[in-house]
This record gives C-alpha cells, structure tokens and sequence, in this order.
C-alpha cells in the first residue's frame, strides 16, 4: 500500500510541473465553453433545439468529461517517454512489486483526470445547478472508474508500441475517435440518424453508443439536465471499460515492460 | 497526429457536428477554417524549435554563422511558414476535395494569402519567443493565445453569428489575422453558399499588414534581443 | 563466510546475440568488486539482471540469500543502483529525485530531511536542488544519480560508470563517498571502463570481454599473472659486466635482462616490489654503483591486452 501511494505522490508531482501542458488544456477547455459554446449556442438548428434547450448548457458536462479524458490520457504518453528514455529501469528498480508499480501508475492516471476535471464540473455545477448528495456521490464514482480505465487505455498503448512513430499513431486514432465518436459534443441522436441514413459507419454508430465518454456525459446531463433520461447501463457502460482497462493494463505493464 | 485529428475532425467532428447547425453547408464551411487553423498550429512551431535550439547549443552555432541577423530571422519566417504550408499541404488539397471546391483563379489569390498567413505566423512565433525568454512562459502564452486565436475567429463559425453571440468576441475576431485567412480560403472555394465576404481585398490587406509586421518588425525586435546573448 | 551474490551460469541473449554469456562469480560481503570491460562487453546487461530488471535467459543469480527469479521483490530491498544513464524525467529536480528516492526506501523523515541536505551538499548539489533537471548538466545530472544510492546506503550498490562526465574534482570526491559507503557496510560492485577508478577502488576486478568474464582477482594478482610484465630500468655508473646480466637473469622472478645501452639494462620481470632489493644487493656486492632506478607495474590495459589481444580502447574502436 505505501509503494503505491509513493508512486501516486511521484506521478502527481509530474503532473503538476507540466505547466505548460496544464494551462494550454484549461485555456483550451474554458474556450471551448465560453466561447465555441456561446457562439454554438446562435447556430443550433430549430429540431436540434427541442433536444437541447441549450448548447451551452449540453456542453458542459461533456467538456467535464474531456478535460478528464485528456489529463488522464496524458500518464500513457509519459510511460512511452520513460520507456524510450529507459527511465522505467529506475521504476522496475524500485523495492516494490510490480503490481504495485502497475496500480500506482494506472491509480495515479485516474487520479490527475480527477483532479482536473473538478473544477470543470464544479464551474458545470455553477451554471446548471447542483445535483443532490446521491447523484454527486454516483457522478464522482463513475467518473473516478472513467478516469481509471482511461489511464488504463493509454498505459496499455504506451506499453504495447515500441517507437514513437507507432505511438503517437495508435494514440492519435483511439483518442480522437473515441473523442469525436460519443456525445461529449452533440447528442447521440445525430450519430443515430447518420447512421440509419446510411452516411455513418454502423461500427462507430455502436461505438459511440458503447462509448463511456458517452455515456458519463449522458449521465451527468440526465442528473443536471433532466435529459436524456437516465439509465443504470450508463453506469455498467463506464465500470465494464474500466474493468477492462485497468486489468489490461496492469498486465500488460507488468509483462511487456521488463521485455527487452 | 496532426494529420488523424485533421482527418477525425472532418470524418468525424465536421460530419456530425453540421447536423446539428442552422447554418447552411456549415460541414464545408468548417472543413474550410479546419484547413486554415491547421496551417495556423504548424507555422507556430518554428518559436517551439528557437527555445529547442538554445537548449542545445545550436541557436550559438547559427548566431556564429556569417549571416546577418536580419537575413536569419528572415530565413527562420520564411522557412518555418514553407515548412508548415508544405507539410499542410496535402491536408489543404483534401479539404478542397471534400469542399467541391470549383474556381481555380479565386483560388490562387486564395492560396497567395495563405501563404504570407504562415510565414506572419512563424514570425509571430519568433518574435514572442525572443522576447519572452523562458521556454516555460513561452509554452504557457503559446497555449493561452493558441485557445483564444482560434475560437475567436471564423475558422468555426461565421462573424455575424460570433458578433451576435457576444459584441467583444466579435471585435476582436473582425481583427483576427486566422479570420481574414479563413474567410480567404472560403473566398477561393468559389462556394457562394459558405462565401461570407462582400470585398475579398480587406483580409487580403489585413493578411498582407499582418505578414510585414511580424516578418518586418520582427526582424528589428529580434535583432535587438538576440544581439550579444541578449537571447539567453 | 558465504558470498553475498553468488552469479551461477548467468547468460541474456537478445536474438542469437549472447550480451552476457554464462557468467558465473562470487561477491564477498563488505568488498568492492571492479567489472571492467569497454562498452559493449555486458556489464550493464549483468547490473540490469541483477536488479531485476530484465530476466535472464539463463542461470540466475542469489543476492543476499535470494533468487533474482524466484524473489525478485526481496532482491530489490536490498540493492541500490547508480544507472549509468541518469533515469530521471526532465520535469523532476534534484530535491524532488532524491527526497522520493530516500521516501521509497523506507527513510524516516527526520532522517531523511538531515540525510537528503547532506547527500545533496556533499555531491554539490544543494543549490541547485529545485532547478529542472532539463537545466542540468551531464555531469550533474550523474551527481544527482549517485546522490540516489547515497541516501540510501543499501546493503549492496550497484554503481554503473559512477564519474562518468565527472571533472577530476568530483570524481576524487565520489571515490571518497564510494569508499565510504563500503567502510559503511556496503558492498559494491562497480561497473567501469575506467581503468584508475577500477585499479584505485576496488578489492577485486572482474575483467569481462563480449559477454564472458575472462578472470577475476586482486588489481596486484591480475597485474602479477602478466609474466614480465613488471619493468625495471636501472642505469649505472659504469658499463654492466656480462656475469651481473647472467646473475639477473637467474633470479627468480626475472623473466629477461635487455641490454639498451652499456650502462642501461631493462629487465623485465614479476612481482617488483620483492625482487628490486635483491637486485640493488646483487650490484652493491659487485661494486658496481647505480645511478638511477625506475620501475613501472603492468596498469589493468596491459593485463586486459594480456588476455584479449586487444586494449580496452582498440576494443571500444572494434564496436565490441
């Protein structure tokens, strides 16, 4: 237990000192809210607005979900680094076990998402107003398993490509798809329709309907919002690819790291 | 992963988010602008490569060179603006492709602009990066500025509509160096439905001001800071 | 006693490439073992293996008792290692590097607040302590690497090419720390192609070459088992009588006499420290004055040319 916490104060320090990356990502993301989504806001045809009131209002909880998706996302790139810098011999050197070492990593992932999603979802909280004790409760809970099977996700490309090429590729088409492919932006209901008209591929019609980014952002709209109308397998969608993940990724780090 | 965003943005983002827009052809009115802030987030890495250089050693082993200053911050605009409008290149003729895009003439003016739009943002770039002289600051304001240049412009949505939503946003995209590029690059589409300028010669001008006075006035600015380890 | 690491058939392949072929070798507790050889000839490839960080292919080793491949947990409690290349991630500092490292390995924070100042002021870098360690030299970054293991003080450090980068001030300094640690009750095996540092710091050196260890002794012992390799130059006062030359060459440890000038012989022979009395006595009692006497012993090269053919440098050019 305490090799594990020691990686997550190692982890989160790091984080803290890409402070280049972490403003870049806040700035990005305030932007996108009160900016893009105002003016968003002017554009949103008649039949979409009978969906979502307001476009502002719709965002929001989706950027709480991609400011949590992007910081932790980010451990994956800095595992690749260490391994191609063959910093991870340290790591691997360490008085700890590797599943430790494994947790740590995945746990500290989740925990940078956590951190700098909270106050996205409070400044959500703020202008959609607050949700009750249970709802916060099952919100922070379903986004901490989000956050951990999406720091799984990236470990697991990390450790899986060997060169920088191969990385940045394999990371570039899951993070933007599984991005651009949920409901973080515009409601599942116009991938759907694309989809029945033919002009959208079934597979990522699914995917997005799967897709825990998705569904966390459905999740805190139907708390929020009142819409779309809640469903327990929002949740189940969100434990089930973190289940996944986070044991996809504590074996692959513990195997294919100490390959060479 | 410059080019998978570009072409998720399209695939995805573009294709499903104009579903979802009042504004008429609005896939190929994004599809226009995502050209030209991909072009804007390439040219901008030359100021990136200045503190990358210092770092190393190499930017001393240039300054040693027998070249004048202003032919090298000249040299560093100008190749860091061919740099990106090369490597965007093949992403640009995708985006005319997917747009339809039908008059050949317009679009050479077009493309002169964007152009002289990559090289004044390489040096703007290098401009900021000597003059601010932390790699740190200068990976912070890149960012900051990075989130605002683009989404207050018309890269995503036109300036009647950026105006409506909020006077101050659309002050300062009417001014936007990404707004007179983007709006020019739909210009020489030839799309009358995704066309929104009345006189194509005021960006082009706005373009032409913004490429001379941080390719011009930059070279000044840079060979003050840089002269006698004025860089470090 | 029984040896704190005893390596039995160790051997890494990386394809048909053997990095490290059947090692087999004993550390003592409490000595500071020399593995020389020049880039290339797997001693890092043995310090990876015996940190448990990349498995054997073949053979294993005990360290302090235990299994690198059935306790590898156990195994990493007891060791401290010294990369050789500095692993830390360019956002960390000095202070941030070693307070976690001293953390990890159990250091309670009194004692790791006086230690980690210490350490850091010793290897000169306690001013610097919160720069990046993007700012940092090589050779700084190297002090802060070491910096690791001394706050530690492990039970067996492992030090990989420790003054790498290091001017000769610093290096002095941490042959100091080094020999300190050992007086401390660590023990050490020191990874190098340094051939001073091998010579000066440790009790005994293993020679390894393309993956084999090829003898391992005292630096005396491997530089004796040079026949001749010890060489003594004396000039007299006056021309050497032929029966002197006969009577050197019959001494017991002399391999051959040489003749350079009439009043300059060369000889060359072992162990020179115990055979130049017995030649200063063999001139006096035939009354022949000596001028000058210079003597020069074999360095690690010469013995490990002895037994490659090759010196440690033309064996670096060789790309081995």
């Amino acid at each position: 237990m305490k090799a594990i916490l020691h990686i997550l104060e190692h982890d989160l320090r790091n984080f803290f000192r890409y402070k280049w990356w972490l403003v870049g990502l806040i700035s990005m993301n305030l932007a996108d809210l009160f900016i893009m989504a105002i003016v968003y806001n002017r554009m949103i045809s008649s039949d979409v607005a009978k969906q979502i009131t307001s476009y502002f209002n719709f965002f929001a909880p989706g950027l709480t979900v991609t400011g949590l998706f992007a910081s932790a996302f980010m451990i994956g790139r800095e595992i690749n680094m260490e391994r191609r810098r063959e910093i991870h011999h340290y790591m691997l050197s360490l008085p700890m076990t590797r599943l430790e070492l494994a947790i740590g990593r995945v746990l500290s992932g989740g925990l940078r998402g956590m951190i700098y999603m909270s106050p996205l979802l409070l400044t959500c909280f703020v202008f959609l107003g607050f949700p009750t004790v249970a709802q916060l409760l099952i919100i922070l809970i379903v986004l901490f398993f989000l956050a951990i099977g999406i720091s799984g996700l990236s470990i697991a490309i990390a450790v899986s490509t060997s060169s920088l090429e191969k990385f940045i590729t394999a990371r570039g088409l899951v993070y933007y798809t599984l991005f651009f492919c949920s409901s973080v932006f515009y409601p599942l209901s116009l991938i759907q329709d694309l989809g029945r008209e033919g002009k959208f591929p079934a597979i990522l019609v699914n995917l997005a309907e799967i897709n825990p980014l998705s569904n966390a952002s459905d999740m805190i709209r139907s708390f929020l919002l009142g819409t779309p109308p809640f469903s327990p397998n929002m949740i189940l969608s969100v434990i089930v690819f973190s289940t996944i993940f986070t044991l996809v990724a504590a074996f692959a780090y513990i195997e294919i790291i100490e390959r060479t | 992963m410059r080019a998978i965003w570009f072409v998720s943005q399209i695939a995805l983002f573009g294709l499903i988010a104009s579903r979802m827009m009042s504004v008429p052809n609005y896939f190929q009115y994004y599809v226009a602008g995502l050209s030209v802030m991909t072009l804007y987030s390439a040219a901008i890495f030359i100021g990136f490569d200045i503190y990358e250089e210092a770092e190393h050693g190499v930017f001393e082993y240039l300054l040693s060179l027998p070249v004048s200053r202003r032919q090298l911050v000249l040299g560093r605009s100008i190749g860091g603006g061919l740099r990106s409008f090369i490597y965007v290149g093949p992403l640009i003729g995708v985006s005319l492709y997917v747009i339809g895009a039908i008059n050949p003439l317009n679009f050479l003016v077009a493309l002169f602009a964007l152009f002289l739009f990559s090289f004044g943002v390489s040096g703007m770039s290098i401009t900021i990066a000597v003059m601010i002289k932390s790699s740190d600051r200068f990976d912070i304001f890149m960012g900051v500025l990075d989130a605002l240049i683009v989404r207050l412009s018309t890269a995503m949505y036109p300036l009647a509509i950026v105006q409506s939503a909020n006077p101050l946003y659309g002050g300062v995209a009417s001014f936007n160096p990404i707004t007179f590029a983007a709006d020019l690059f739909r210009w020489g589409t030839g799309l009358e439905t995704i066309i929104t300028l009345d006189n194509p010669l005021i960006p082009l001008l706005g373009v032409i001001a913004f490429f001379a006075v941080f390719t011009f006035v930059g070279v000044i600015i840079y060979e003050k800071h840089i002269e006698g380890g004025g860089w470090q | 006693m029984a040896p704190i690491i005893r390596i039995e058939n160790l051997t890494k392949k990386f394809g048909n490439f053997a990095a490290v072929d059947s090692l087999n070798l004993e550390v003592e507790e409490g000595e500071i073992l020399g593995l020389l050889g020049p880039n290339g000839a797997g001693k890092t490839t043995v310090i990876l293996m015996l940190a448990t960080v990349i498995r054997p292919t073949e053979g294993t080793a005990l360290v302090g008792g235990y299994d690198i491949r059935k306790n590898p947990d156990k195994v990493r409690g007891l060791l401290g290692i010294v990369f050789q290349e500095p692993k830390m991630l360019w956002v960390s500092t000095p202070w941030d590097i070693v307070n976690w490292h001293a953390k990890v390995c159990g250091l309670s924070t009194q004692e790791r607040k006086q230690r980690v100042k210490e350490v850091l002021d010793a290897v000169d870098m306690w001013e610097p302590r919160h720069k990046n360690v993007h700012a940092l030299s090589g050779g700084m970054r190297k002090r802060v690497e070491m910096a690791k293991v001394l706050v530690q003080k492990p039970k067996i450090a492992i030090v990989d090419e420790p003054t790498a980068q290091i001017d000769i001030v610093g290096k002095h300094k941490i042959w100091n720390m080094l020999l300190e640690l050992r007086d401390e009750g660590s023990t050490i095996i020191l990874a190098t192609n340094e051939l001073y540092e091998a010579d000066q710091l440790s009790d005994r050196v293993g020679i390894l070459h393309r993956g084999k260890l090829l003898i391992c002794d005292t630096p005396k012992r491997l530089k004796d088992s040079i026949l001749g390799g010890d060489i003594v130059d004396v000039q007299l006062e006056k021309d050497a009588p032929a029966q002197i030359v006969e009577e050197l060459k019959g001494l017991k440890e002399v391999v051959d006499v040489m003749q350079v000038k009439p009043t300059n012989l060369r000889l060359y022979l072992n162990r020179v420290e115990e055979v130049v009395p017995q030649i200063m006595n063999l001139f006096m009692k035939n009354g022949v004055p000596i001028t000058s006497i210079r003597m020069s012993e074999p360095s690690l090269d010469d013995v490990f040319a002895h037994y490659t053919g090759l010196t440690i440098e033309e064996a670096q050019k060789n790309g081995e």
